[in-house]
């Protein structure tokens, strides 16, 4: 039995496929666009070959992300909040805090010693603090967003944009232009503002692990976070797949046992 | 899967039918002037004016009926427009804004040929400043004679100097009502309406009790339907027949086992006001979830214990006084706790309505406290009651979805 986590969220679908003992034998990811079906089967075929899925080999799939409830195909539903947690805990087995930047919202989640989903906190509605504000400055600067990435780590002070709403801090970022301040600075200030956005949102724990594709995309945002944060920061090695490792682990806690007990009485 | 269906309450089309007569009978003395009108906020002087002959209308009641139909959404705008602010009650703006548009959903739901002219309008602030606000644009507009109670707020302890203060204001009412009634005030036909809804609020208590049986028969969905006889017509035997109809029916299926929601596994605490345009999103969000949403602040804002037929003015003064609303964190979070244990919930879901601070406990780290202080966990969704600008499916259906998660988890 194989098991497989699809994670459509808003901006990248990813996906996992895992054995019997939670191993990662493959994963897979694609631009979300607009049929999230469609999608969730094309970036499942890409885990496959990833992972030389044997044709045919029975496999039980959990769907997550804000297209979750779109993949009829799915074997189960769960929310990428729980997802996160479960596969964040079995790279990361302690307690500890969650921070996921993710393309369109943040989310700060709590997991006990035990892996347990504790308190949890999405960002307001706006977009400050996620990967739709960072995109939007680095489209104000015409730059791509991994160019405004590598300016910020040569950036320097500490002075994040102070606006909590992305129209309002891309006046500001003209202000900065209009007032001669250095490119470099300003990324680093771009940078500075997300880490800022997401520390309102609660107070961490003494180990913080960071995930979601602003993350894993640009290093930066670890680098400044371990600045600002007050005990360990951890990014695990694929940090954009956890939501959708979780949802396989999720899927062999839910059908691995059931599908050994089956072959067991036959 | 099936697509998750709402029970209905059978005693809905008698409520239906008494709903119909208030506003005929509002509707056809703003016609002719047979009977004075008075506006009234939802937890105002009611059984007053009530007393000295006038019909009562309440604003609220049109902002929910607004936001309900999603009307809202189209006359909110309206009243931004002229300048007041999309940050004040959205029930305020919803309800300038259809004056503004000349429109009312009363014409469809009632036949009523406009919102019922006032001969006063009558605020107590003990639930916010907006509602004088609001009243205060009708009185510049029509001239009206505006009048009220100035209710302290933040409250932990209701004691004697405040309730004379605020019996004082109640008393000072009497003269100009009389003048605009054109009536005599009667301490004997006073005392009768207060006695008279001691017991709409007693029947309703009862009701809202039901919930607290598991399964329960009634959800704070239904609540915010079958609350309006509490709000408009307490104080007449009317609202007192159709509870103990209401309650009849709660009876027997409490007696049947039959439950509001099928396979309830979870039951929550829904603390501040409805999200009214969501209401039926929700309700069927909570059906596919085998969750009872069972209690809440908003329901119980009708339940007025200290009523005594035998102290009008001062029962009076301590009832609209001790309102959740317009009470202390301390106060709040016991009676929350409280509330929680009775009614065997599993947790919170705190809504944070952007327009309603004051009926939004979440902003002074109010969930914080109940987890770590009294052990109850909970979620807050960021909203409106009827601002939908505000509202974010998507993600408050996430974080709710997620809370029914970890609370499963623990079970």
């Amino acid at each position: 039995m194989y098991f497989a986590g699809i994670d459509i969220g808003s901006t990248f679908s990813k996906s996992v496929i895992c054995d019997d003992y939670g191993n990662v034998l493959g994963r897979g990811i694609l631009r979300t666009g607009a049929d999230f079906k469609e999608r969730a089967v094309q970036v499942l075929d890409a885990a496959k070959a990833d992972a030389k899925f044997p044709e045919g080999a029975p496999l039980k799939i959990i769907a997550t992300g804000y297209g979750r409830n779109n993949i009829d195909f799915a074997d189960g539903v769960m929310t990428e909040i729980a997802c996160q947690a479960k596969g964040v805990f079995h790279s990361i087995p302690k307690a500890q805090t969650i921070v996921d930047i993710g393309g369109q919202d943040t989310k700060i989640i709590f997991v006990d010693s035990n892996g347990l989903l504790g308190r949890f906190i999405v960002n307001r509605k706006c977009a400050a603090g996620t990967g739709a504000f960072l995109e939007e400055i680095a489209r104000r600067l015409d730059r791509e967003l991994y160019e405004l990435a590598k300016l910020a780590m040569d950036g320097k002070g500490d002075s994040a944009l102070s606006s909590y709403c992305t129209v309002f801090a891309s006046s500001e970022v003209l202000d900065r232009l209009r007032r001669g301040v250095d490119i470099r600075d300003l990324a680093r200030s771009v940078f500075l503002s997300v880490v800022a956005r997401v520390m309102e949102l609660a107070t961490f724990g003494d180990n913080v692990t960071l995930t979601g594709g602003v993350v894993a995309n640009n290093p930066i945002v670890a680098d400044l976070m371990r600045e600002k944060v007050n005990g360990n920061v951890t990014v695990p090695a694929y940090a954009q797949f956890t939501a959708s490792l979780g949802a396989a682990i999720i899927a062999r806690e839910q059908f691995g046992k059931q599908t050994k007990d089956q072959s067991a009485s036959q | 899967m099936a697509e998750p269906k709402i029970k209905k309450i059978k005693s809905t089309g008698k409520m239906k039918e008494i709903l119909a007569e208030y506003f005929k009978e509002l509707d056809e003395a703003s016609r002719t002037g047979s009977k004075p009108i008075a506006w009234c906020t939802s937890v105002g002087p009611a059984e007053l004016l009530h007393s000295m002959g006038f019909l009562v209308y309440y604003p609220e009641n049109h902002g929910a009926l607004l936001g309900a139909t999603r009307e809202s959404v189209e006359y909110i705008p309206k009243a931004n427009a002229i300048g007041y602010s999309p940050d004040i009650c959205s029930y305020l703006t919803s309800d300038v804004g259809a004056h503004l548009a000349g429109k009312t959903p009363l014409r469809k739901a009632y036949n009523m040929e406009g919102v019922p002219k006032p001969s006063v309008l009558v605020y107590n602030t003990n639930q916010c400043r907006d509602v004088e606000d609001w009243f205060q644009y009708y009185a510049r507009k029509w001239g009206v004679p505006l009048i009220g109670v100035h209710t302290p707020r933040g409250l932990s302890d209701v004691d004697e100097p405040l309730i004379n203060y605020i019996a004082g204001q109640i008393e000072n009412l009497v003269e100009p009502l009389e003048k605009i009634a054109g009536t005599k005030f009667s301490a004997e036909k006073f005392s009768e309406v207060v006695g008279l809804s001691r017991r709409t609020t007693d029947l309703w208590w009862d009701v809202l009790s039901c919930a607290a049986k598991v399964p329960s028969p009634i959800t704070f969905f239904d609540g915010t339907v079958h609350m309006a006889p509490a709000v408009v017509l307490r104080g007449t035997s009317v609202a007192n027949d159709y509870y103990e109809t209401l309650l009849e029916e709660l009876h027997d299926l409490i007696e049947h086992n039959v439950a509001a929601v099928d396979g309830e596994k979870i039951r929550l605490y829904w603390d501040g006001m409805p999200i009214w345009g969501k209401l039926r999103d929700l309700a069927m969000f909570f059906i596919s979830q085998q969750t009872s949403v069972v209690a809440s602040t908003y329901c119980n804002s009708w339940v007025f214990k200290a009523f005594d037929a035998a102290d009008p003015f001062r029962s009076m003064a301590r009832a609209y006084t001790e309102l959740f609303i317009c009470r202390s964190d301390y106060y709040k979070e016991d009676y929350i706790t409280n509330l929680c244990k009775e009614f065997k919930c599993d947790g919170i879901i705190f809504h944070d309505a952007r327009t309603c601070p004051n009926n939004s406990n979440s902003r002074y780290g109010m969930p914080e406290r109940m987890i770590n202080e009294r052990g109850i966990p909970s979620v807050v969704i960021y909203g409106d009651l009827n601002d939908l600008r505000c509202y974010s499916e998507e993600q408050s259906r996430l974080s709710m979805e997620a809370f029914l998660e970890q609370i499963r988890q623990g079970k």
